[in-house]
């Protein structure tokens, strides 16, 4: 059998895999990279891109609905979701993006090995066709799975999780949603615009219950007044599948009858990359790493969901550069101090429509550490939201009150997911709100309401009474 | 007058240079740009050039000397301008010693002066742009590492020597008047960042007034200890037999007594029987109590409290126990009537629950002794020549040497023992 010798094997490749290799190949290593399908992980495959292909979509549709506002006549106004070609158009945008990331590792230097790999003991690699690669460092960056919930009829055909979901070739007529986290919103938000009834089923008493309350009253109202279905406090007793419908009981007594299912409830690490015999620590189905990201065995590094810690690709971009460095330091490639993970200040965007947008803390669990001071500018006061014709929304900034540091912000409405990094990179460069006031920002844009929410924690807002 | 050139400091670093070689003699004339020596610093040589014009009038140190930043090495001006007298005297040929002694001096006195004259009459060679950026940002010039051409200081070596801070850390900076000139930063190029801060002004402490309790507990604490010559002694009993004891009483009775309740029982009977622990020292005569009223002392949220069970040696174990549960409950819940907290003739108190195996107990003025009960351990003990495990527990009695001598403590403490192994005695 086949014995390689390699300075770091990446198993995973996706954006902490990828990025920890191209990292890893930049500082001089010889770097393998183990991936089962195609390289890009979730995001690029399964996840953030298509996504973001199919939201693109359904917000052209809601703005062809106002259209005629704008004095655009449209002459046939029958809008309809061709699923095939936007099925088609989603997968060459993300083909687009998996060939770069090749090219990337390629042009790095990275051997890509398309094939699975675990890891056996100690440092040693074995890879699907029986190659065993001893490696100076390893780093496990299997990412995440769609979790799957004990419920009965779970089993059913109309039961899917988001990868199938992505693969779809038509649009539902009707879609229950289990789940009203990022996935589950993101899902219900872009098919009630291609036609699909939709309705949600959060467990909890709110849907995205980790962002800003006020922020998620605004997104709910909006989805409902779409026509959106949501049901709070709901548990799910069971689902009963009779020919090509399904239906969901909920221990309440509701009934819903829908053609699909969509199981959006969260995501657990992929753990295939690491033997049974294996003494990699694993907690509550996390692999357990410092914050160098070393697991319990020396040498081997975890980046990105699989360590449970941010499941979002820009942290395991983080993640992965910050082990790329920290095993280049181990195999004695760099001469250098190992470096931690930096995940304080990590943006979360949701694409629904409205996008949701946060960095840092929210609004309760400042008040808990500090004396904060409040700033909230509403959209419907900012001129390029009202040109634009989205005025449902704010920004809101929360600040600490005697040095005017920057806690958190959560942005609600048009554009959110961009001005959320305006936000994160003066929060990670300790800009307070008197910088942010006092910066010139272009007219009209929604990053002006950042700036005016800010002023306004200090009291010099002049576009609010 | 004469005007002096300085050992230039060329790195933030740089406290002090080394004359190499005078590449001119006393009495050349000099031109702005000559250079008029070669100086070492710990990291290279350099020439230093003039900023003045004139006569050279004095080579204020020779060749080979090491001499502190800032300091005035030579003096150039028209011939017969008067030189400081202050460096007159070191500008004799002198040990390296001396011109340390002088430097050290300088550190002192001089430099602060020197510096002041340099940036006053503008010596150290600066763009007028660096001199106003430098003015603006209160940089001093002599701080600032030059990259000009003839060694003058540039606007951007002002701007690059101005600490960089990011604006949260610097505004935290003002507030708590840290210098952050100290202060090493973590960020890209040494950037302070508020984290870089959190060591440098320690963390407030917290100011929690003492409660009327506390207060005079500690007063009659430093009286104790101040006016009583205490001795402690600690002794081991074997409690295994008193925990059986205990357990058949509760199995037999449901009378569920402490091990607190029979220490305190044995306690009083031993006092009854050695007077001398449970009398007062006065001054000019021993005060015999002739009641025995014991304290114990509890821990309660407000502070320490000794409730008193009066008359300790009156009760059988049952009520005796009952009694003090329910002052320990009363003490626990401020109930405690004056006269349940005062007239105890001998203290008790207990920190065996924490484990604790020794301590020396502080006297309850103006009692002779006080008990220091101990946690019981399971240890190895022979009996009757083999080795078994036993409840062992320490006693550590501390008492005052003017009324009770060693000798007389030690009977105290193997009668309370003996009660103790020998249990039954208790229920007499």
């Amino acid at each position: 059998m086949a014995t390689l010798k390699k300075d770091i094997v990446v198993i995973g490749g996706g954006p902490a895999g990828y990025i920890a290799a191209i990292k890893a190949a930049r500082l001089g290593a010889e770097v393998l990279l183990a991936e089962e399908l195609q390289v890009g992980g979730t995001c690029l495959n399964r996840g953030c891109i298509p996504t973001k292909f199919y939201a693109q979509s359904a917000h052209t549709i809601l703005e062809l609905s106002q259209a005629e506002s704008r004095g655009i006549e449209v002459r046939d106004p029958q809008v309809s979701m061709n699923m095939k070609k936007a099925l088609a158009g989603k997968n060459k945008t993300v083909k687009k993006l998996t060939a770069g990331v090749r090219s990337l590792l390629k042009h790095a230097g990275v051997v890509v090995e398309n094939q699975r790999a675990h890891l056996t003991e100690g440092k040693i690699v074995q890879l699907a066709d029986g190659t065993i690669v001893e490696a100076g460092a390893v780093i496990l960056a299997t990412g995440s799975l769609s979790s799957q919930i004990p419920i009965e009829g779970i089993e059913s055909p109309l039961v899917m999780d988001s990868d199938q979901f992505l693969d779809l070739d038509y649009v539902p007529k009707r879609i229950a949603v289990i789940g009203g986290g990022v996935i589950g919103i993101e899902f219900a938000s872009i098919f009630q615009a291609f036609g699909s009834a939709v309705t949600v089923v959060e467990a909890q008493p709110s849907i995205l219950p980790m962002f800003d309350s006020q922020a998620i009253e605004i997104t709910a109202a909006a989805l409902k007044k779409r026509g959106i279905t949501i049901y709070t406090d709901a548990a799910v007793k069971k689902i009963t599948t009779q020919n090509d419908e399904a239906e969901v009981h909920l221990t309440d007594g509701t009934t819903i009858t829908v053609d699909v299912i969509l199981l959006a409830v969260g995501r657990i690490s992929n753990l295939s990359c690491i033997d049974d015999k294996s003494k990699i620590e694993v907690e509550r189905g996390r692999v357990l790493t410092d914050d160098t990201g070393m697991t319990s065995e020396p040498g081997v590094y975890a980046a990105g969901d699989i360590t449970g810690r941010k499941l979002l690709a820009h942290a395991a971009y983080q993640m992965g550069e910050t082990v790329a460095h920290n095993a280049c330091v181990d195999t004695r490639i760099v001469t250098d101090a190992k470096k931690k993970f930096d995940l304080d200040i990590v943006p979360s965007v949701v694409y629904s429509i409205p996008e949701v947008a946060s960095v840092g803390l929210s609004e309760n669990e400042a008040a808990k550490k500090y004396e904060t001071v409040v700033g909230k500018f509403p959209l419907s006061a900012n001129g390029r939201a009202l040109s634009g014709g989205e005025t449902e929304g704010f920004v809101k900034v929360v600040a600490e009150k005697k040095y005017g540091q920057i806690l958190g912000v959560c942005c609600v409405g048009m554009y959110a997911s961009e001005v959320i990094n305006e936000a994160a990179l003066a929060m990670r460069h300790e800009l307070t709100v008197y910088e942010v006031a006092e910066t010139i920002h272009g007219h009209p844009t929604i990053s002006e309401a950042f700036m005016e929410a800010a002023s306004s924690c200090i009291g010099q807002c002049y576009h609010m009474m | 007058m004469a005007e002096s050139i300085i050992m230039p400091k060329t790195g933030m670093a740089m406290e002090e240079g080394v004359i190499i070689e005078w590449l001119k003699k006393e009495g050349d004339q000099i031109k702005e740009g000559d250079i008029i020596a070669q100086i070492e610093t710990d990291k290279s040589t350099m020439d230093l050039e003039s900023d003045l014009s004139g006569t050279l009038l004095k080579l204020v140190y020779p060749e080979g000397t090491t001499v502190p930043v800032t300091l005035p090495i030579a003096w150039i001006g028209k011939k017969g301008d008067a030189i400081p007298e202050n460096t007159e005297t070191s500008s004799s040929v002198e040990s390296v010693e001396a011109v340390e002694s002088v430097g050290e001096k300088a550190a002192t006195e001089q430099i602060p002066h020197t510096s002041q004259a340099a940036a006053s009459t503008g010596k150290i060679p600066s763009t007028p742009a660096a001199k106003r950026v430098a003015s603006e940002k209160g940089i001093d010039l002599a701080t600032v590492t030059p990259s000009g051409k003839r060694g003058e200081i540039l606007e951007k070596d002002v701007l690059a020597s101005a600490p960089r801070i990011t604006p949260l850390a610097a505004r935290m900076a003002e507030d708590r008047q840290v210098d952050i000139s100290q202060i090493s930063g973590s960020g890209h190029a040494g950037k302070i960042f508020s984290r870089d801060l959190a060591n440098t002004v320690p963390v407030a402490d917290t100011r929690v007034p003492l409660t009327n309790i506390q207060k005079i507990t500690g007063k009659r604490m430093l009286e104790s200890v101040l006016s009583i010559p205490t001795v402690s002694e600690d002794i081991k009993a074997d409690m295994t037999r008193l925990l059986e004891l205990k357990q058949s009483i509760f199995e037999e009775s449901g009378v569920k007594a402490s091990v607190n309740d029979f220490i305190i029982k044995a306690a009083a009977i031993a006092l009854k029987k050695h007077p001398r622990m449970n009398s007062v020292f006065d001054t000019d005569a021993l005060i015999f109590k002739n009641e025995v009223h014991i304290g114990m002392a509890v821990a309660t949220e407000r502070g320490l409290l000794v409730p008193v069970l009066r008359n300790a040696d009156s009760f059988t174990l049952s009520a005796l126990s009952e009694k003090t549960k329910e002052i320990i409950q009363k003490a626990r819940d401020s109930k405690l009537s004056p006269d349940e907290l005062t007239g105890s003739t001998f203290s008790i108190s207990n920190v065996g629950m924490y484990g604790i195996t020794s301590f020396t107990p502080i006297i309850n003025p103006p009692e002779a002794g006080i008990l220091g009960v101990c946690a019981i351990e399971k240890l190895p003990r022979f009996v009757n020549g083999s080795l078994v495990e036993r409840s062992i527990m320490t006693l550590s009695l501390s008492f005052d040497h003017r009324v009770v001598d060693g000798a007389e403590s030690a009977q105290f403490l193997q009668t309370l023992v003996n009660l103790l192994e020998n249990p039954l005695q208790l229920l007499v």
